[in-house]
């Protein structure tokens, strides 16, 4: 046979290009941008008319693709970026062999099992394994048993997965989920092999240490994104006072016996206020979680940094409008991460 | 108003110049009684003192001691002090240069007569300027001390998605027995929108409400913004009770 010209048009589900572009993260103009990809023109500047054209049209293969990568960026784009972070303190050491194959021999003691989108078995699924480094994801399944909305008794099967990464060179292991209680699951798995994981954060520190590492953290992040930012070719914004290119406005203490929020309200300084003072000086209690905003690379970012009693945490997310720019998150997370590898982890 | 250190020393300064060269100009000083120039100087050297310390101590910390805060009470009294202190010399020159020791009806013997008129007299234009003075602004400072103002924040990244735009709450609280009743106007400029009372809106927002005595009014803003270029604009608004005036401006960074 003849092969086929690549624009040829095959069946595109069009129920599923219509779930893309009415999904929430595919916003009005992301539906203008593929309404001029296909080349066509629609009168009126409202999503519904854009979409009916859309799915009134012809659609080829390589569109439909197009389309699943552009939704995909989005998602990269936008979805918060963040891990916990633990510190690797011992590896399995059972046999000679060399660290990266032992760890995978001993996670693959305990793999994951799924088949057709089912969960058949909990544990490890390996994705990359090196020398210097090892991902994958833990898989593992609950049911719990609730009352429904009609006050019926049901049972409910969730899936969770949990992405992993373990650096051999830096010896830290980087967890990416939003369940914290899951996460103990996994933390156990992991300790039962022979992989032991130290927290991280200033729980060795004395007190006023611990606050010395949080304001050199602050102080050399501010510092280090007023010089990416001078770096940056002038832009036709240019302006007299700018805003600060960091801002933090929560910041999260613990004392003894709790956990205690300070909202900053637009207070630039975090020690010069009056609630922060009192419980950093007078309660001896540690900052434990910085919430805030940064620029970079003239992009806004929300941000999350800190530490819980078992785990580090830094999470950042990409805030404005969309632009199919998926690097500079990436970006944007290495740059807060190595401040965050300086005085939470390597302090 | 804050208070512009600068500016009041400089025309502290210039006063006591003045004064100087009053005492020092051979035509003037028969007039001025060295006593009053001197009490004058003096004065005005102690609101120096007092401004001088407050300054200092403010430059090394930004926190405001008690003692700080007496100091700059009582720099208040004698800013208005120095003032008075100078009309009343003002006057006391005029009155002496005057002729109205040639009053018939005044019989004391010149030299009362004439103390009288240079010491006692220039007393009253300074207890009446200073009397319609405090009655005109009274209300004015009883408005400026019972209502306070506060803006959280004060600059804002505002963004295409309110959600991921900060709130802006603006409080008036009053803190005296008296009912107020407030014009509230924000006017924002496009391409900013404001949701107030459930509606976005640009243009002009305008509200009016009581403010009953020890309480206060909280105004919840939401923002969002259409612009497809980054620029900085300025969100004003503005409180109004009958004739008084108090203005707020939000700066607001629009972003992409």
């Amino acid at each position: 046979m003849v092969g086929f010209p690549s624009s040829v048009h095959m069946t595109v589900d069009k129920e599923k290009v219509e779930n893309i572009l009415r999904s929430d993260d595919f916003g009005i103009n992301q539906v203008r941008s593929v309404v001029e990809d296909h080349d066509l023109v629609v009168s009126k500047g409202e999503v519904e008319p854009m979409i009916d054209a859309l799915l009134a049209s012809e659609w080829t293969e390589e569109q439909f693709e197009d389309l699943i990568d552009h939704f995909e960026e989005i998602q990269l784009e936008k979805s918060p970026w963040g891990y916990y972070v633990g510190d690797i303190s011992d590896y399995p050491n059972f046999t000679d062999s060399p660290v990266h194959t032992e760890l995978k021999e001993q996670l693959n003691l305990n793999p994951a099992k799924r088949e057709d989108g089912e969960l058949l078995r909990e544990g490890f699924e390996l994705d990359t394994v090196t020398e210097s480094e090892i991902t994958g994801i833990y898989w593992t399944q609950t049911q719990t048993f609730r009352l429904n909305a009609l006050r019926k008794l049901t049972s409910i099967e969730r899936t969770y997965d949990m992405g992993f990464d373990i650096d051999l060179e830096n010896d830290i292991i980087l967890i990416n989920t939003d369940n914290y209680g899951k996460l103990n699951e996994m933390l156990k798995e992991l300790r039962d092999i022979g992989l032991k994981i130290d927290p991280v954060g200033h729980h060795d520190l004395l007190h006023e240490d611990s606050l010395e590492q949080i304001d050199a953290f602050v102080s050399e992040l501010k510092a280090g994104l007023r010089k990416a930012k001078a770096q940056q070719p002038i832009t036709k914004y240019t302006d007299g006072e700018s805003p600060p290119l960091l801002d933090i406005d929560v910041v999260k203490i613990r004392l003894e016996s709790a956990l205690k929020r300070a909202n900053l309200e637009g207070h630039q300084d975090i020690f010069e206020h009056d609630v922060v003072r009192e419980l950093t000086q007078e309660e001896k209690g540690r900052i434990v979680h910085l919430k805030g905003e940064f620029e970079f690379e003239e992009e806004d970012f929300n941000f999350h940094v800190g530490y819980t009693e078992k785990l580090g945490r830094v999470r950042i997310q990409k805030k404005g409008q969309i632009k199919r720019d998926v690097e500079v998150v990436e970006e944007a997370f290495n740059f807060i991460y190595d401040f965050y590898e300086d005085y939470f982890i390597n302090y | 108003m804050e208070r512009d250190n600068q500016f009041e020393v400089q025309f502290l300064l210039s006063l006591m110049i003045v004064v100087l060269g009053v005492l020092a100009s051979q035509q003037l000083s028969e007039f001025a009684s060295i006593v009053v120039g001197g009490s004058f100087l003096l004065i005005s050297s102690v609101h120096l003192l007092l401004i001088s310390v407050h300054y200092s101590f403010n430059q090394v910390s930004k926190f405001e001691g008690s003692t700080i805060r007496g100091i700059n009470r009582w720099s208040r009294r004698t800013l208005r002090l120095t003032t008075l202190a100078f009309l009343y010399m003002v006057f006391h020159i005029l009155f002496s240069a005057s002729n109205l020791t040639s009053i018939p009806a005044i019989n004391w013997g010149p030299s009362v007569e004439q103390t009288i008129i240079a010491f006692g007299v220039p007393f009253l234009p300074v207890v009446l300027i200073y009397g319609a003075f405090r009655r005109k602004i009274r209300d004015t400072l009883r408005v400026s001390e019972d209502l306070s103002f506060t803006i959280v924040p004060e600059w804002l990244k505002v963004y295409h998605n309110p959600e991921e735009t900060k709130p802006l709450r603006i409080t008036v609280e009053n803190s005296g027995e008296q009912t107020y009743d407030l014009d509230f106007e924000m006017t924002v400029p496009d391409p900013l929108l404001v949701k107030y009372d459930h509606e976005w809106q640009s243009g002009v927002i305008e509200e009016s409400f009581e403010l009953g005595p020890r309480s206060r009014k909280p105004l919840d803003f939401e923002l969002k913004h259409e612009s497809t270029t980054r620029k900085t604009i300025l969100l004003k608004a503005q409180f109004t009770h009958g004739s008084d005036i108090h203005n707020e401006t939000i700066e607001c960074d629009l972003r992409l």
